[in-house]
């Protein structure tokens, strides 16, 4: 008893401690990027941060990448250390794997799980310190070469780095792997095997028939997800050539058909790249990417909910927006056409830079959410399969018992007793639906309503009943998602959209991640308003930035983004206590304000739905 | 009195009735009654296929396992189980009563067939309505059980309950009143069958004609279902004739269509009265069992998942609790007998309460009641799933399998399953004992088996589990318990459950270990206001004991509130129980995750911190070695200067592009910054 006491004090101080060093690492290293990054003109201390950051140079070692490295870093460098040529293309800004490389933590998605116990985790950070002096030497050298003075004092990895290239999360999966498949089975070939199939489908981009996921494997593989994971269909790389030959240009101008058909997935399309984001974000059974209840139980975090751009923005984005590729191409004469090429329908009427590609993605997100949810019910409607968990809304069952709760006092939506979808998706999906059309979504609101009915109809639903029903929805959806895509989301109907989100009734935020989606999805769409210097009152810009503020609505915007960031153990443990605590109220009541001060110019009349949510240019 | 007596007392029958269902679904099964040779995995028979079988074919098969069961029950009248011949796809095997369980102990609670006559008829003052002791009449021992239960006892105030504005709230949200409508009467029915005593609201027998008089629970079921799918016009007679008295009479005694008219007859003896719808409460395990039909459920009332989530408290019978509680109308001859008396209310509450979990678990797989929906949440404990998120694992009740479902509550079976462990660790057991526990276990792990469990895997463990159970309370074990079973034997039995991690695992289980060290506390040393005294209030408080809805703290150690967790729960359990037997510590085979998690955690934190500190001695050594470097270097550079000047850099140059440094730097800084702007523009 006393020996548990002593643990718990000592916990307490750590994460005490812990708490008071993490900001400020985290901080003095966010400092030191964004400083340098300022100052590389002047000073290239940049080049030491990169050269002594061992994730960096690990994936510089990478054959695949190091190819894509010569031209999307910056191509001095890219050229340097690839030693290729460096073909700039009118699309590429060349920082797509600066981005990338030193801020995305996609590039270190497995690493971070890997279940290292104790001795393995000094392994590895040994085999690090042999081999890091001689990287560091080479990098340094061609550096110089390049008449890049290197202060070789200030190479090095203390603190920040040795955390990144092993820290707490490796114990957390350790812990998971163990209590999933036994203490310690993960270190022998067949305990991997299970590891690589059921975690390293989003962790490490596994596939069935990939090599080197391993277990012999394991101390030199790869950190985390390449680029072809995303940007490569299957094996097929023919793509690889033609889109860096001299014929650039035209492979640009290419559809996305055929860039597909040599191997390119199309992830202009905005559907296409939602779908592929969301097959780890929310789950893809095919795939056998989905977190089971008894992951979640071992300890796997929460799945957070998605919001289509505002993910995108904070990976951080390493491609150009629409908006951005159109003012890059400003002398590009296939510019239009391009555009053209790339959404079909859109730009009938309609400028490039008219658009707001953003708020745009965001309704797309949330149908396609919507789509990866069903898809993830349907899938799941076999015998074996059927009631994970994990299929329903966390906060249906984890909730405290207490007498005149809030949940108590708030009422019940649908059958009491009956563990509900997950709600985050349909906070913004009532939106979405309304900007599909008039005609077409009636017809999946009464799907919607009767999904809901047939799980609740009995505890978890009977799924040969709600088969039928949600392979239906999904239909509508797909085509919802099509015609959405077609749609022109101006100035005007952003605002629409804004004041529609800031009269979300508390009734769709009753849990903490449908709450966060109606934020985030507001703030998308200021930042945009924003950005296109569109005319908006400034207090409502205040508001809704501020709508982010734990303080004030018990929702906290930023999410722990970024490879610096750590989600285990700080930022998990007040996400989780966030989400018992949330309480819509403060929210709703912000959000009502908000939507008083939103103006829509231009609107003929004020109504319920947004009357010209068309592709009709607004006098 | 012996089980032989009761056995003897179950000459009526009811036999298995027919009646025309709608052919769907899950109903449409034939459930086995309880088979004594149960094979070891009720598993076996794999879901799909089970599910796939017509009736028909693998119909015969099925009633050959139920003519088994009537084996181990030798003297019930073998016509009693038999099948009629000619059974047909409308027939219904799921009998109400089946006199293999322990439904014969309170069956005519069970029966639907008899008129249930108001408290009323019961209450002239010759009767049951006489002066209460103590007011006109000190002496009086008879004819005042009306008037004490009217006036104190709850039971009496049940009508009022339902009433109430929190109830009325409650049926809203299920749907059962629509404004001050009773829109759902089935359901309703559902509420009254524990609320009122009398009538029905909707009573479907009324609906039926009189062959269906004795008839199964199924066809019951069944007929209500119909009736509440008809659009039911209903009478001015159905909404406003039936009697509103709460639990009365009959609720307990049994319907007294029959035994109305008798029972103050001299001839008339309450041995073998069951049949004539009386329940012969006098017993001890028939009173315990009398009541768990409505403070547990059964298979006619099933308070389930949904209702509990429209605001109805969970059902947490403990019947030594309970029956202390209860201002008693009677008299026991054994109450005088102090050590016996209440360890045996605590060990009959056990049984009782145990088969009739067992009996509503098996109605839920069957859908039998209207109000069943597969799978019943409300079967499971509580708090596996309600508790807030956290990283304190140690909350969560982790099993072996680590299945993360949810598990199966263990309320009612946690004291059954220390008496017949604790007659396997003395040596006392007999193979009913080791039956019992392996026929519980099977029902635990067929309910945990999945989030979904298949109803038909549960309901063969459940069928077997009820028979194991009767055949442990008629068989040796059961008869050695009913005569010996005294406190200090039941302080024996907390004494070996104290030892055991298992015992402390939920706050159902802890509970339950507190309140049968209470039902021990004729043997605590000193008396109820000893030591011990001390330690279990300790314990009730820490485990917030009778704040029975708000349990999902447990083990977590939450601000402001006094709660234990689990090992401080142990802890003073070992301490309570240590007065009361002897305790053996299990050894400590479980692993704590939390504090394995921590100690890896803190392994780590020092690798890193002696990696990082190798990290600087490195750079510092670095530091100096390049500093000499550079001065060598740049002694040598000038020497070759000297020698041979512009032959270097060709090697280390495979630049395709001709720029000069100076150009290369400048175009770098040019997109360092179009990159700087870029990304002050995304944030």
């Amino acid at each position: 008893m006393s020996q548990q006491k002593k643990i718990d004090k000592r916990t307490l101080r750590d994460r005490k401690l812990l708490v008071v060093q993490i900001p400020v690492l985290l901080g003095s290293l966010v400092l030191s990027i964004a400083w340098s990054s300022f100052a590389i003109a002047q000073e290239p201390s940049k080049w030491e941060t990169r050269v002594s950051d061992p994730i960096f140079l690990s994936w510089l070692r990478n054959d695949e990448i190091s190819s894509c490295v010569g031209c999307h870093l910056s191509p001095s460098v890219g050229k340097l250390l690839s030693g290729k040529n460096d073909p700039f293309g009118t699309f590429s800004r060349r920082i797509e794997m600066e981005k990338w490389l030193t801020m995305d933590k996609h590039t270190i998605a497995r690493r971070r799980v890997e279940p290292f116990d104790y001795n393995m985790a000094k392994q590895q950070l040994e085999v690090l310190f042999a081999q890091l002096d001689t990287q560091q030497t080479d990098a340094i050298e061609k550096l110089t070469d390049a008449g890049i003075q290197i202060d070789r004092a200030n190479v090095n990895i203390v603190k920040g780095g040795t955390r990144s290239w092993i820290g707490a999360s490796n114990v957390l999966s350790r812990r998971i792997c163990d209590k999933l498949w036994g203490e310690g089975n993960v270190t022998t070939p067949e305990g991997y095997a299970l590891f690589r199939d059921n975690c390293l489908t989003c962790h490490g981009g596994y596939e069935s028939g990939k090599t080197g996921f391993e277990f012999a494997q394991v101390a030199d593989a790869q950190l985390g997800i390449d680029c072809n994971y995303c940007h490569q269909i299957g094996q097929n790389d023919n793509w690889v050539d033609v889109h860096d030959s001299k014929d650039k240009n035209k492979w640009r101008m290419k559809s996305p058909a055929e860039k597909e058909s040599q191997g390119m997935r199309d992830l202009v399309n905005t559907a296409n790249q939602a779908s592929l984001c969301f097959d780890c974000h929310v789950g893809n059974r095919d795939k056998n990417m989905f977190v089971t209840h008894q992951m979640y139980a071992a300890g796997h975090p929460p799945i957070p909910s998605i919001e289509l751009q505002e993910f995108c923005k904070e990976m951080p984005q390493h491609w150009q927006t629409p908006s951005q590729l159109h003012e890059s191409l400003a002398d590009f004469k296939g510019r239009k056409q391009y555009f053209a090429t790339n959404y079909p329908g859109l730009l009938d009427s309609f400028d490039a830079d008219e658009i707001y590609w953003n708020t745009r993605k965001m309704l797309v997100g949330a149908l396609a959410a919507r789509k990866k949810t069903l898809e993830l019910v349907i899938d799941s409607a076999d015998s074996h399969r059927w009631a994970d968990y994990s299929l329903y809304d966390c906060a249906a069952c984890h909730h405290e018992l207490d007498s005149n709760s809030y949940r108590q006092l708030r009422g019940f939506p649908g059958a009491p007793g009956r563990p509900r979808q997950h709600e985050w998706p349909s906070a913004l999906l009532s939106i979405a639906y309304k900007f599909y059309g008039p005609q077409t979504r009636s017809v999946a609101r009464q799907l919607e309503t009767e999904l809901e009915t047939v799980i609740a109809a009995k505890p978890f639903g009977d799924p040969n009943q709600v088969r039928p029903v949600a392979e239906q929805l999904g239909q509508q959806v797909e085509i919802a998602i099509a015609e959405i895509q077609k749609k022109v989301v101006d100035a005007r109907i952003a605002k629409i959209v804004l004041k529609q989100l800031a009269m979300t009734p508390e009734s769709e935020m009753l849990t903490y991640d449908s709450a966060r989606q109606v934020v985030w999805a507001m703030q998308t769409i200021v930042n945009e308003l924003q950005a296109n210097n569109a005319a908006i009152d400034p207090r409502v810009v205040a508001e809704v930035k501020s709508l982010g503020d734990p303080e004030a609505t018990g929702i906290e915007a930023v999410i722990p983004a970024g490879r610096a960031a750590f989600i285990f153990p700080e930022s998990l443990e007040s996400d989780l206590k966030r989400r018992a605590d949330f309480r819509p109220t403060q929210l709703a009541a912000k959000l009502r304000q908000i939507g008083q001060m939103v103006v829509v110019t231009n609107t003929p009349k004020q109504t319920d739905e947004p009357p010209a949510l068309v592709s009709q240019r607004s006098p | 009195m012996s089980p032989k007596l009761y056995c003897c007392s179950l000459l009526f029958v009811f036999a298995l009735a027919s009646l025309g269902r709608p052919g769907d679904g899950i109903a449409q099964e034939l459930i086995p009654l309880p088979s004594a040779d149960q094979t070891d995995d009720p598993f076996a028979d794999d879901e799909n296929s089970f599910q796939d079988k017509k009736l028909g074919a693998s119909q015969d098969k099925k009633l050959g396992a139920s003519k088994k069961s009537l084996r181990i029950r030798p003297l019930l009248p073998p016509h009693a189980f038999d099948p009629q011949p000619s059974l047909d796809r409308s027939t219904v095997p799921f009998s109400l009563i089946n006199l293999s369980t322990l439904d014969r102990l309170h069956s005519p609670l069970l029966r639907q067939d008899l008129q249930i006559k108001g408290a009323a008829s019961c209450a002239t003052s010759n009767c049951h309505g006489g002066p209460r002791p103590g007011i006109s009449q000190p002496w009086a021992r008879r004819g005042s059980e009306y008037q004490i239960w009217v006036e104190d006892d709850p039971h009496a105030q049940s009508w009022r309950t339902i009433c109430g504005n929190e109830s009325i709230a409650i049926m809203r949200r299920l749907n059962i009143m629509q404004g001050d409508k009773i829109v759902d009467q089935a359901g309703f029915d559902n509420c009254l069958a524990c609320h009122n005593s009398t009538q029905k609201y909707d009573e479907p027998r009324r609906a039926l004609p009189s062959h269906h008089q004795h008839m199964s629970s199924s066809a019951l079921s069944n007929a209500f279902k119909l009736a509440s799918n008809r659009t039911h016009s209903l009478l001015p007679a159905d909404t406003n004739t039936f009697l509103r008295e709460g639990i009365g009479c009959s609720g307990c005694h049994g319907p007294s269509e029959q035994w109305a008219q008798t029972h103050y007859q001299q001839h008339w003896t309450p041995h073998g009265a069951t049949n004539q719808g009386f329940v012969e409460a006098r017993d001890l395990f028939v009173r315990a069992r009398m009541c768990a039909s409505c403070h547990v459920g059964d298979k006619d009332r099933d308070m389930n998942h949904d209702i509990i989530a429209a605001g109805h408290p969970t059902l947490r019978y403990e019947m030594a609790t309970f029956h202390a509680w209860q201002p008693k109308h009677w008299r026991d001859s054994e109450s005088e007998d102090k050590t016996y008396y209440e360890a045996q209310l605590w060990l009959a509450g056990q049984v009782a309460a145990t088969d009739a979990s067992l009996a509503l678990l098996e109605s839920r797989t069957a859908g039998a009641h209207s109000v069943s929906e597969w799978p019943e949440l409300a079967a499971y404990n509580c708090a596996s799933c309600h508790h807030s998120l956290g990283l304190d694992n140690s909350r969560s009740p982790f099993r072996e399998n680590r299945s993360a479902t949810a598990m199966y509550s263990q309320w009612n079976n946690s004291g059954i399953r220390w008496v017949a462990n604790y007659r396997i660790e003395t040596g006392q057991a007999t193979n009913e004992d080791h039956e019992l526990i392996r026929a519980l276990d099977l029902v635990t792990s067929a309910m945990e088996r999945r989030p979904a469990p298949s109803p038909h895997n549960v309901s063969a463990t459940v069928s077997a589990a009820r028979a194991a159970l009767a055949a442990w309370l008629d068989g040796q074990a059961g008869l050695q318990e009913r005569s010996i079973f005294r406190s200090e034997r039941l302080g024996q039995v907390i004494a070996s459950a104290a030892g055991k991690r298992e015992t402390f695992r939920t706050w159902e289980s802890s509970v339950q270990f507190y309140l049968a060290a209470v039902a021990a506390r004729e043997s605590w040393p000193g008396g109820w206001n000893g030591n011990l005294k001390n330690v279990a209030d300790r314990m009730r408080v820490g485990l917030r004991y009778p704040e029975m809805i708000d349990i999902s703290r447990y083990s977590k150690r939450s601000g402001g509130r006094s709660t234990l967790n689990r090992f401080e729960t142990m802890k003073l359990g070992i301490e309570l129980a240590g007065w009361l037997g002897q305790v053996q510590f299990e050894p400590m085979l479980e692993s704590n995750d939390e504090v394995t998690t921590q100690q890896m955690q803190d392994q780590l934190k020092q690798l890193i911190e002696q990696m990082d500190q190798r990290l600087e001695e490195i750079a510092k050594q670095r530091a100096i070695l390049d500093a000499k470097k550079a001065t060598d270097k740049t002694a040598e550079k000038k020497a070759k200067d000297d020698e041979d000047s512009g032959r270097d850099d060709e090697k280390k140059k495979p630049e395709v592009d001709k720029k000069s440094r100076e150009e290369l730097r400048k175009e770098m800084e040019k997109e360092l910054k179009a990159l700087e702007a870029n990304s002050n523009s995304d944030q």
